[in-house]
């Protein structure tokens, strides 16, 4: 396959006046790093705001007061062999 | 000694002014041919490459491989000029690709839109193609890099791409008769 030809394609390049191309280019280049800048700062406060909430939630919870756990003697009743007369101090005869 | 591309997209990363304008200097053009591939409208094709260019590179955290940064801006570009194009589309629906927005004038400005116009014939992959590599100095490993094709399918590009343009604009004797 014989290579084609160049084509001369110089009218279309925007880089023809290189004084505008500088500016340009110094333009996007500006634009994007105060983006850039932007993104990292938002992400900064981000994660900072991230912290602090999860700090606050911390000391929330271990600042509640503590939940006493079920009455006993019910745990007693309910684990071992002593009956709900037992429990509640009654003789009948059908307990006995 | 020419910087590696991922070096200066680490550098950017770390907001290195430095590497931001040369990113730029380097891929502009670039993206602008892609732009101008995709849209056909010199002046459309350089405000979306520079505004495509800003958002790539506000979002250069999300280029996973520095190394393969020009091909990731380039899909930004093709992207957005796609999405570009097609509102342009809904606005008109008689619009076509590389047609001349002016009426022919003289020396430089004729040229252009006789070349527009034969570009806007082209498949987009060839004009793609066509104006990386005789605009913007692109080699054949880079673009098939960048556009993920093999070599010498981007050779065989080039050469229907060139062939096509220079029948297309023999028709003017603009390049095509006596070469």
């Amino acid at each position: 396959m014989e290579p084609e030809p160049e084509i001369d394609l110089h009218v279309l390049d925007p880089s023809r006046d290189p004084e505008a191309w500088d500016r340009r280019i110094a333009n996007v280049a500006s634009r994007a790093l105060a983006g850039h800048r932007r993104r990292e700062r938002a992400l900064r406060r981000g994660a900072v705001a991230l912290l602090v909430s999860v700090a606050c939630a911390f000391a929330v919870w271990w600042s509640a007061p503590r939940r006493e756990p079920p009455h006993p003697d019910l745990l007693d009743w309910a684990t071992s062999d002593v009956t709900a007369a037992d429990v509640l101090g009654l003789e009948t005869n059908h307990a006995r | 000694m020419v910087t590696p591309i991922a070096e200066l997209v680490t550098r950017a990363r770390r907001g290195d002014a430095s590497a931001f304008d040369q990113l730029v200097r380097r891929h502009l053009r670039a993206a602008f041919a892609v732009a101008l591939a995709v849209l056909g409208r010199p002046a459309d094709a350089d405000d979306l490459a520079q505004d495509a260019f800003v958002i790539a590179l506000e979002r250069l955290a999300d280029c996973r491989d520095p190394a393969r940064f020009s091909g990731w801006l380039l899909q930004i570009v093709r992207n957005r000029a796609l999405h570009a194009l097609a509102k342009r589309k809904l606005r008109d629906p008689t619009d076509r690709v590389g047609e001349p927005v002016a009426a022919p004038m003289l020396g430089d400005i004729v040229l252009r839109e006789r070349l527009l116009a034969a570009l806007g014939e082209l498949p987009q992959i060839q004009r793609e193609i066509v104006l990386l590599h005789d605009l913007d100095g692109w080699s054949h490993a880079e673009l098939a890099g960048a556009l993920d094709l093999s070599e010498v399918n981007c050779r065989q590009h080039l050469f229907s791409a060139r062939r096509a343009l220079r029948a297309s604009l023999a028709a003017e004797d603009i390049y095509g008769t006596g070469t």
